[in-house]
């Protein structure tokens, strides 16, 4: 029996008339890399945002960490860590009057809340910025702050909403070997992403959702294995030919914008 | 390859443009009553322009009547003194001037010159300024047109150089602004300005007036020099300078506006450099700004509440520190106890610097006691606005949002209280305790603090508003909110003033006292039903929330 850490079956959103998520089931494992992918308005947000407590189902049913999230959502949250959209930062506060916050918010003793701020801004390298309000910081250094407040109080799955935007290479390949290091110690990763080559590299499974139904779900390797892409014959598919070809994306327009 | 546009292409381009963000700005407020509200405003205004212009319009007739330019030093120098303060204490707090963006299209520096000099007339005061200058030229020409002819280059020059010292001013401020600690900065000091005038005019200046009324024969040296002094100070200050170029012999006139065409050159010339960095890209990045480590302390653990609820207050006052409006708003009710209890009427003073009247304290200790409620729960009518993107926060934290709600309202209530504790110390050491009147409004202020806050934890859910910056322009709670809230706080100040009033009519001093006692309970039993009702509501309409506050 998988130990599943993510569970949905049938979930649905509508605002309205508009069905945003329509029956979704994903079921994601413990130490899985999972990606989440989609072209812009396919559903991803709707379902991370319920998937993370932040909106309600209409309908459907959803299981994370073993519990009902429309019965014990403060308990599922207080095990889960998340890097939303926008991030969602007390700009008006310093990297470490954020950090020690937040970290007290889930719980922590004021004593440990103070000691891993200290340990987590020496290890994103944010504490010569101390005095600084996050305001202040540039993109990747709030990038780095917004996951150093989604780990402080050690969560058993990430959900990550396009962790990777905006960040230099160096800020990425260090978020990359934390978020490894993260899996290796029994840790879950749920990421959505636009950037295609990152997904790949990082994880072992990938979802696709489009126009708010799951067309894709599985491991890499197996939707390699199911893919044929016109023209291709030796070399592997890449994600972006996986992707193109089951959301219907590779329509040829080459004959438009022809002043540019 | 882009096609050339011609300035004045780009000029109607711009305008074009404003017309635009007006219309749909109006069209953006789908819920009518801010329409409403917005047009009550700009009617309002409107007014208030035409009873003061046909107030100006009276000193240019009687100016021309007389043939004496006295009446209209005055109107220049209001003019003078609102044109170049107003604007700047206003903008002074804004989050940059959004004229600055237009420098990332493709104009000249002559043109954005030109552009940046016109904006200085489309100003709301600058408008006022200009209605009033015709104004009392309309009323010198209905009485006196050879005055008023003779009055004509005065009159533009003396307009043009308040533009062009009013945008080289704003030129600097846009620098100042461009970096949050400038804006910050620029905040403290436009509020410690304005305390120290309030302060200066009501109890320092009257006794100051006195005492040198009382010893003017010790000052009797200094008259010769002033005389001196002034006759030159009347060819530097601008609206001195206006009054000469209208009467007397050509030669003072001709001087009069070549002084004023130089200071306008001047003017010109500064404004020109300032605009010249803006221009060039030279604006300040806070993310540039040395950093360093500081000492991290333990958290705070109150007494009495859950170390998350501690937390919550420890980082509402955290934000509070760095809101100097929040801290002027905490300021106010102290400095209005300290102006009403020590503004004593001067003919009647007969002890000491300050002296008081000793007469019942009840009064301006509720009257302050309101002032401090009002002012103070002003704030917390949008609570949830003041984190901005933060608010998403709270909901993905383990959290119950009536905790949330709860160290919020905590926050406010620790602070009304420190002023309430300091402004009764005021009343009670200065005009002695009530028997029965001050018990009464002590209970009277909690409930009236738990009335109010219950009634913040309600308007900040049905009317969020997103807060990213403190100014004085941009209103940091919803103006519906404040309606309300103003609704609710008339009708309990006329409540309490009934009941004071039956109380003192029926011989009945307890009376205020007995029902400040009866209410309290009521008003917590109506906080703890706010506390539920938000809550609800922050589930039920959490996506509108989301959209409104992130």
């Amino acid at each position: 029996m998988p130990d599943l850490v993510i569970e949905t079956h049938g979930l649905i959103r509508r605002f309205g008339e508009f069905t945003a998520v329509d029956g979704v089931d994903i079921a994601v494992e413990r130490q899985q890399f999972y990606g989440f992918l989609g072209p812009n308005g396919a559903g991803k947000s709707t379902t991370i945002k319920m998937l993370t407590g932040l909106l309600r189902p209409s309908a459907g049913e959803l299981v994370v960490l073993g519990y009902d999230m429309s019965k014990d959502a403060v308990e599922i949250k207080s095990r889960i860590g998340v890097v939303p959209e926008g991030l969602a930062l007390f700009e008006r506060l310093t990297g470490p009057q954020l950090l020690d916050f937040i970290g007290r918010m889930y719980g922590l003793s004021r004593e440990t809340s103070k000691q891993r701020t200290g340990e987590l801004l020496d290890f994103m390298e944010l504490s010569s910025s101390d005095d600084k309000l996050v305001a202040d910081y540039s993109h990747g250094m709030k990038k780095k702050i917004a996951l150093a407040a989604a780990i402080i109080h050690r969560p058993e799955v990430l959900f990550l909403d396009e962790p990777f935007e905006g960040v230099d290479a160096v800020a990425a390949t260090f978020l990359k070997n934390m978020l490894h290091r993260f899996i290796e110690r029994g840790g879950t990763v749920f990421l959505t992403s636009h950037v295609l080559e990152v997904v790949e590299r990082l994880c072992t499974h990938i979802g696709i959702i489009d126009k708010g139904r799951i067309v894709a779900n599985d491991s890499i390797a197996n939707l390699r294995a199911g893919v044929t892409v016109q023209g291709v014959h030796d070399s592997p598919v890449t994600l972006e030919q996986i992707f193109l070809s089951i959301v219907g994306g590779g329509k040829d327009k080459s004959g438009e914008l022809q002043w540019l | 390859m882009a096609v050339k546009i011609s300035p004045f292409e780009q000029v109607r381009l711009l305008a074009g443009v404003r017309w635009q963000v007006f219309r749909n700005n109006l069209r953006a407020k789908h819920k009518k009553v801010g329409l409403i509200w917005d047009t009550l405003t700009y009617v309002v205004l409107g007014l208030i322009q035409l009873g003061t212009s046909f107030g100006f319009v009276m000193m240019g007739y009687f100016a021309g009547k007389q043939g004496k330019t006295t009446l209209l030093l005055i109107t220049f120098w209001v003019i003078f003194a609102i044109w170049q303060l107003v604007p700047v204490m206003v903008e002074g707090s804004s989050p940059g001037l959004n004229f600055a963006e237009i420098v990332r299209y493709p104009i000249s520096f002559n043109l954005y010159f030109f552009l940046a000099s016109i904006y200085g007339f489309v100003d709301i005061i600058a408008i006022a300024c200009n209605g009033w200058l015709l104004a009392i030229w309309l009323g010198l020409l209905t009485a006196n047109s050879n005055m008023a002819f003779q009055a004509v280059p005065s009159f533009l020059l003396f307009l043009l150089l308040n533009l062009f010292l009013n945008r080289w001013a704003f030129a600097f401020l846009e620098r100042v602004l461009s970096t949050r600690k400038g804006r910050e900065r620029m905040l403290v000091f436009i509020f410690a300005f304005s305390f120290t005038m309030q302060i200066f005019g009501n109890v320092i200046a009257p006794r100051m007036g006195k005492w040198l009324q009382e010893n003017k024969d010790s000052f009797g040296w200094l008259i010769p020099y002033v005389k001196q002094v002034l006759p030159f100070l009347s060819w530097i200050i601008p609206p001195h300078i206006a009054q000469h170029g209208i009467m007397g012999p050509l030669t003072e006139r001709l001087s009069a506006w070549a002084i004023l065409v130089v200071m306008i050159l001047f003017c010109i010339w500064r404004y020109r450099k300032k605009l010249w960095l803006t221009y060039s890209g030279e604006i300040y990045s806070e993310s540039n700004r040395a950093s360093g480590t500081t000492d991290r302390r333990l958290g705070w653990k109150l007494p009495l509440v859950s170390g998350r609820i501690s937390a919550i207050v420890q980082k509402e006052l955290l934000y509070i520190k760095g809101q100097p409006q929040m801290i002027y708003n905490m300021a106010v009710p102290l400095f209005l106890g300290l102006v009403t209890i020590f503004r004593a009427p001067i003919q009647n003073q007969k002890v000491g610097f300050f002296n008081f009247s000793s007469t019942g304290s009840a009064g301006s200790h509720m009257f302050l006691t309101y002032f401090c409620v009002f002012i103070m729960s002003g704030f917390s009518y949008n609570m949830l606005g003041m984190d901005s993107t933060g608010y998403l926060r709270w909901l993905l934290a383990p959290v119950r949002m009536r905790e949330v709600l709860i160290g919020k309202t905590l926050t406010a209530a620790l602070l009304m209280c420190i002023d309430f504790v300091l402004i009764s110390a005021l009343v009670i050491y200065v005009k002695g305790f009530d028997s029965w009147g001050t018990p009464a409004v002590i209970v009277a202020f909690f409930a009236l603090m738990l009335y109010m806050l219950g009634l913040s934890n309600v308007l900040s859910v049905v009317w969020p508003k997103k807060v990213a910056e403190f100014t004085l322009k941009r209103k940091p709670v919803d103006q519906k909110s404040v309606g309300v809230a103003f609704l609710m706080q008339f009708l309990i100040v006329g409540f309490m003033f009934l009941v004071s009033f039956i109380g003192r009519w029926t011989n009945r001093p307890w009376l205020p006292l007995a029902v400040a006692i009866f209410f309290l309970p009521l008003t917590a039993f109506l906080y703890y039903l706010s506390l539920n009702f938000a809550e609800r509501r922050i589930e039920r309409k959490s996506e509108e929330l989301l959209l409104e506050l992130t």
